[in-house]
């Protein structure tokens, strides 16, 4: 405790230094915790994936499209397409699904619904927005991809789709409620709920995007309409999924997937998920090795800074530290308040840059916010105790070897000769 | 009882070079000891060993019967905490700390409360006349007033010994006198001093003088 007082003390004595390399400190945390909560952001986010996929993923492959003649018909060539694809040897289903924003008439006008919207869609870019209604429109075979969602659809017919709302919906929508698509005019009725905690790739692309909560979604199958929907059509055409048979050839369903669209004035190609996951890990790998080699690059330098201050130091403070020794101090005593100085000023700025980087990840509107703050508040912490206690050992090992060297003689400046 | 049987001191910067040569001394308790020798004659060597500072590279050292040339770095530490108070050339003081936390350096590692900390060093300076500047910047005081701060800082911690080198040295005549006063004083209450000088007036004020030479105690002498 003395200890600690002292080096308290010490800290507010030398307060333009201890400011100096409170800042340094501070500069070098920042960067090792941005490193650590990007790296960790990356690898949760990966953990997250592979925890909720449901599908085999070196058996599906995602269809990736690159560039069109779009024609007026060009809806019913990707529907021509997709029967195509469902025909390839080794293929088991074909499946798409589009995420979009809707109006139900029925809802528009209801205080409770949009209550219940209002959290449900904070945070997102519908939040200004409760009466807008959150629709996946899936194939039933997409649905298998995630665990957790609803299995499969009930039996319907196109002039009312089966719609599945998420549980928060549930007190002011039961079952058998008719609803309408203000747009379109489509009906729905409401067959069931989608389990709460369920997820769904985001459609931008479910690897690299946090998967997003169905919560506060609703979920239906693709409407007729929306196949000969053009724009429905071509977003829908990204979040296309090919299940494959066990014993499929995949090279060979790839090639022919990606050679019947040439011939048609289109290119598109398929990946498996898994060449997707590898493909995300190697680009993350570079970027978080770059951004961990910056950390360290800067963390040496703060170490580099903070040894010479205290080197310097203890060559000002010989004889106080002397002085100390001989009221009974001993050189562990000095070495000791050394690094407890060192300790203070590395925590106090690991609590900082901590805070601020909390701070500016929740105030941030970055989409990958929640992933960040769980990697920050998961790994960062413990992170950030760790190179704080490296940071003050490494820093102190230098000046306490050079106190532990001399006698306290030697440190009152009573003897370099032989007076 | 202090006691040295054949002390030897070597240092080795830039060639060896003997410090203090088969010193043999005896200091019994309560007895005022001045050490006397030109510059470089070993005094500050041999105080320091005495001061459990340094280590003898040869020779005896028994503190209270205890031998403690030997001892480990914490036993010294421990034994300078307790038995031992130093008053060093120039004072020694922290500048920018205040009197009062000067005086309480030694009693920092005492297990007694702060309240009982700042007690003893207030007492100590009153004991000096100067428990008026306690709470003055050690930068902000006269010379005189430094030297009585380092006296009280060595009888805070209530040491049987009291080790002063050349504690006048940097003072004038008057003030000298008043500090000589004061060892005077702290050896009647049963201090043992030892003290370093160059000024044979000073040297006056003890019972035993001892003159060391190139490294060597070369007279004793009673007052």
């Amino acid at each position: 405790m003395k200890i600690i007082q002292l080096a308290i003390r010490e800290i507010k004595r030398k307060k333009l230094f201890s400011a100096l390399l409170f800042a340094v400190c501070t500069a070098a945390m920042y960067a090792v915790l941005s490193a650590v909560t990007n790296g960790a952001a990356t690898a949760y986010q990966e953990k997250i994936f592979n925890e909720n996929i449901a599908a085999d993923m070196v058996r599906v492959l995602r269809l990736d499209y690159h560039t069109s003649f779009e024609t007026e018909d060009f809806a019913g060539v990707i529907q021509q397409y997709l029967r195509y694809i469902e025909s390839i040897p080794g293929v088991q289903s074909v499946g798409q699904f589009d995420m979009t924003g809707m109006y139900f008439s029925q809802l528009k006008d209801s205080e409770k619904y949009m209550q219940i919207n209002k959290n449900a869609v904070k945070g997102t870019k519908y939040e200004n927005y409760p009466v807008i209604t959150q629709l996946l429109c899936a194939d039933e075979s997409v649905l298998k991809l995630f665990k957790g969602g609803v299995g499969g659809y009930e039996k319907y017919d196109e002039g009312i789709l089966p719609l599945y709302a998420g549980r928060i919906f549930e007190d002011i929508l039961p079952p058998g409620t008719l609803l309408t698509d203000e747009r379109t005019g489509q009906s729905y009725k409401i067959a069931g709920y989608i389990p709460q905690g369920a997820v769904w790739a985001d459609e931008n692309d479910p690897v690299r995007f946090p998967l997003i909560s169905l919560d506060g979604c609703f979920l239906s199958p693709v409407s007729g309409q929306s196949r000969q929907d053009i724009i429905t059509q071509l977003s829908m055409l990204h979040n296309t999924y090919i299940f494959l048979e066990g014993d499929a050839d995949v090279k060979q369903v790839k090639k022919q997937v990606s050679s019947w669209p040439a011939q048609h004035g289109f290119s598109a190609s398929a990946n498996l998920l898994s060449e997707e996951c590898m493909a995300y890990r190697a680009e993350t790998e570079m970027y978080t090795q770059a951004n961990a080699f910056l950390a360290i690059f800067v963390l040496i330098m703060a170490e580099v800074c903070v040894v010479s201050v205290f080197m310097t130091n203890i060559l000002l403070k010989q004889k106080q530290y002397g002085v100390f020794m001989a009221g009974g101090f001993t050189h562990w005593d000095i070495a000791a308040e050394i690094w407890a100085e060192i300790m203070i000023i590395a925590a106090a700025s690991g609590v900082v840059s901590w805070t601020v980087k909390l701070v500016q990840l929740k105030t941030g509107d970055d989409m990958f916010k929640n992933i960040l703050l769980a990697a920050h508040l998961r790994f960062a912490l413990p992170a950030c105790a760790g190179v704080v206690l490296v940071m003050a050992a490494v820093s102190a090992f230098l000046p306490a070897i050079k106190i532990l060297k001399y006698q306290p003689a030697r440190l009152t400046g009573g003897t370099s000769g032989n007076d | 009882m202090i006691e040295l049987k054949n002390i030897c001191k070597e240092y080795h910067s830039g060639g060896a070079v003997k410090a203090l040569k088969d010193v043999n001394l005896k200091i019994r308790p309560g007895e005022f000891v001045a050490v006397m020798g030109a510059s470089g004659s070993g005094k500050t060597t041999l105080l320091n060993i005495i001061g459990c500072m340094d280590r003898p590279t040869s020779g005896e050292y028994f503190l209270g019967g205890c031998k403690v040339d030997t001892a480990s770095a914490g036993r010294t530490a421990r034994i300078r905490g307790k038995k031992i108070a130093f008053v060093f050339q120039h004072f020694a003081l922290i500048e920018d700390y205040t009197v009062l936390e000067n005086v309480m350096i030694p009693l920092l590692k005492q297990k007694i409360p702060q309240k009982d900390r700042v007690k003893r060093a207030l007492k100590a300076l009153e004991q000096v006349g100067i428990a008026d500047l306690a709470r003055k910047k050690a930068a902000d005081i006269s010379g005189g007033q430094k030297q009585r701060a380092a006296i009280a800082r060595a009888t805070a911690c209530s040491a049987e010994i009291i080790l002063a080198d050349e504690p006048t040295g940097a003072l004038d005549s008057e003030s000298g006198r008043q500090v000589m006063d004061l060892f005077c004083r702290l050896n009647k209450q049963g201090k043992t001093i030892m003290l370093i000088t160059h000024d044979a007036n000073i040297a006056a004020f003890a019972h035993r003088v001892i003159t060391i030479s190139d490294g060597r105690i070369i007279k004793y002498e009673k007052n």
